[in-house]
């Protein structure tokens, strides 16, 4: 797909040659976006969901899934989705909306974790209002308003993601925090994570600066961006090193590190360095592959439920986006791998399973 | 109500090829694949159905026939995007000889007013633009009407638009400059 930050942008290859066409290559924009132009409705991501969940890991390929229900079970469905969404829009204040489908940022935001900010600025019109941020050992979680020239919700985030809008967060230091998830909602609120991994040590409070370049994803370019530094306490969490060492298929996996916060819990894997990697996490009480999220089950799906990447060095870190804070005991970790590619990055071998205590 | 999510990857955005790999074996990548096109999937197909629902449904029936199609998707020659918009263009065709929720290419589509606004001045700009695009659009021939609309609405590039249309990537360049002087004199001086 083509750039989105601006029309002459995204149509350089059109006016570079033939400039005499802005005029027209500008207004079909125009009118083109706000005929057609719209974000894919709830249904559209309820199926998405639904697809991935039903596949499990493959082995070998992909398997098809099975018939999407007619349009009338889908219409009862989205009835219903609309009607609980309705009721938590009477019920929760916007800005919280936002983290429908990402538990563990929602679990710091209803639970009063995240410290009250309000604060704001306007430029040409347009008025950005830091309402939150929230920090722990894992993540940075800032959440945002915008209003439009006269106060009403900003809701164009499709023009904005095309464009690959991303705040960005810096530390004290200067450090950039690297972003996580985001999520845009309809009322104008934005959501952004950022991992915290790296750069919070003991602090007990961190000076942070977010930068929203809003106007120059609408289109103007050289445009200043929104700018807020403030400071947010570290919330506290539990950190467990296992250092446990697991041989399968001739192949060494060692559980280094464990960090839960309330914004999700985070594994350290040492001895692997590639793709392909499925964990599986139990405890009393919870199970990763039998997760709920609003009445959504992405079973095995990963996505909003558990993320797994290699950092280099040959370790591996894996994320389960839902607070287990409450959880203690014997955790069970199970990593399986998936089949060997022609890249040879993919690992081999497994499955390996840990059990370890979290006090 | 979640409508747009960033990857869960805490790395930069991914390319569509490092996907299409990964999604081989794991859903949630192909998963990350459908949701980066399910916006202009959506929006290409509002302008070629006559209601959001018939829009919304094909789109799920894209993404689903292209889980049955992938592990048969080779990326040699067409970007996995212009593959997506190759199956909505055939499903399309599909729906418009079963039932019509399609619009012909006959046809000029009708426009979407916004039915959830309630802000009077949001209607009444749109209906201008829609009447505006409806006179713009008529005065194309059907190829260079999904050619605008792939590229206007899409987003797509030429090389994808060649890809979905089964053109080259010049002749979609060449068509597109041709339909857009064919509109200059209707958006001169606006």
């Amino acid at each position: 797909m083509t750039n989105r930050s601006s029309p002459t942008a995204r149509y350089a290859d059109i006016l570079n040659d033939s400039p005499e066409l802005e005029t027209v290559v500008h207004a079909l924009d125009r009118d083109l976006t706000v005929a057609y132009t719209a974000d894919a409705p709830l249904s559209v991501e309820t199926a998405i969901g639904r697809l991935v969940a039903e596949q499990r890991p493959s082995r070998r390929r992909l398997l098809p899934p099975t018939p999407f229900p007619s349009r009338l079970v889908l219409a009862c469905a989205l009835v219903a989705t609309i009607v609980l969404a309705a009721a938590v829009y009477l019920v929760v204040p916007v800005a919280e909306r936002a983290f429908y489908t990402d538990a563990g940022s929602e679990n710091v935001l209803t639970n009063g974790l995240a410290t009250q900010l309000g604060l704001s600025q306007t430029q040409d019109g347009y008025t950005v209002t830091l309402q939150k941020a929230y920090a722990d050992l894992n993540r940075v979680v800032v959440d945002y308003t915008i209003q439009r020239p006269g106060g009403e919700p900003f809701n164009d985030f499709a023009r904005l993601a095309r464009g690959r809008f991303q705040s960005t967060l810096t530390d004290a230091s200067g450090a950039v925090l690297p972003p996580m998830a985001g999520a845009y909602v309809q009322g104008g609120a934005v959501l952004n994570n950022f991992d915290d991994s790296a750069t919070r040590g003991t602090l007990a409070t961190i000076s942070l600066r977010l930068s929203i370049p809003l106007l120059e994803a609408l289109g103007q370019s050289g445009a200043s961006p929104f700018v807020f530094r403030f400071d947010v306490p570290v919330q506290p969490g539990r950190i467990v090193n296992p250092n446990l060492a697991v041989i399968a298929g001739g192949r060494t996996l060692i559980l280094q590190r464990v960090v839960v916060t309330p914004s999700e819990t985070r594994i350290y894997l040492a001895g692997l360095n590639g793709t392909g990697l499925f964990p599986h996490l139990t405890v009393d009480g919870y199970d990763s592959n039998h997760v709920s999220i609003h009445g959504w089950s992405p079973t095995e799906g990963g996505g909003s439920i558990w993320s797994i990447r290699p950092i280099g060095g040959g370790r591996v870190v894996c994320d389960f986006f839902q607070s287990l804070m409450a959880e203690h005991g014997t955790w069970t970790l199970t990593i399986t791998a998936g089949p060997a590619t022609a890249d040879g990055k993919r690992v081999t071998g497994g499955p390996w399973v840990f059990r370890f205590s979290v006090p | 109500m979640v409508v747009e999510e960033f990857p869960m990857s805490g790395e930069q955005p991914v390319e569509d090829g490092d996907l299409v790999r990964r999604a081989r074996t794991e859903p949630a990548a192909f998963g990350e694949l459908c949701r980066r096109y399910s916006s202009p999937l959506y929006s290409y197909l509002r302008a070629r159905t006559n209601n959001d629902e018939d829009a919304a449904d094909l789109t799920q029936q894209v993404f689903l026939k292209a889980m049955y199609a992938f592990p048969r998707y080779r990326e040699r020659g067409r970007p996995f995007g212009a593959w997506l918009f190759r199956i909505a263009r055939n499903l399309l065709t599909d729906s418009r000889r079963r039932q019509r929720p399609s619009v012909s290419w006959d046809d000029v589509p009708e426009a979407h007013v916004p039915r959830t606004k309630d802000d009077l001045e949001a209607q009444v700009v749109a209906a201008e633009a829609h009447a505006r695009v409806r006179a713009a659009l008529g005065r194309l021939d059907a190829t260079q009407r999904e050619i605008v609309l792939l590229r206007f609405v899409a987003g797509l590039t030429f090389r994808e638009i060649g890809a979905v249309v089964g053109k080259s990537e010049s002749s979609a360049h060449r068509d597109t400059l041709r339909a857009l002087r064919t509109l200059q004199e209707q958006y001169h001086d606006q």
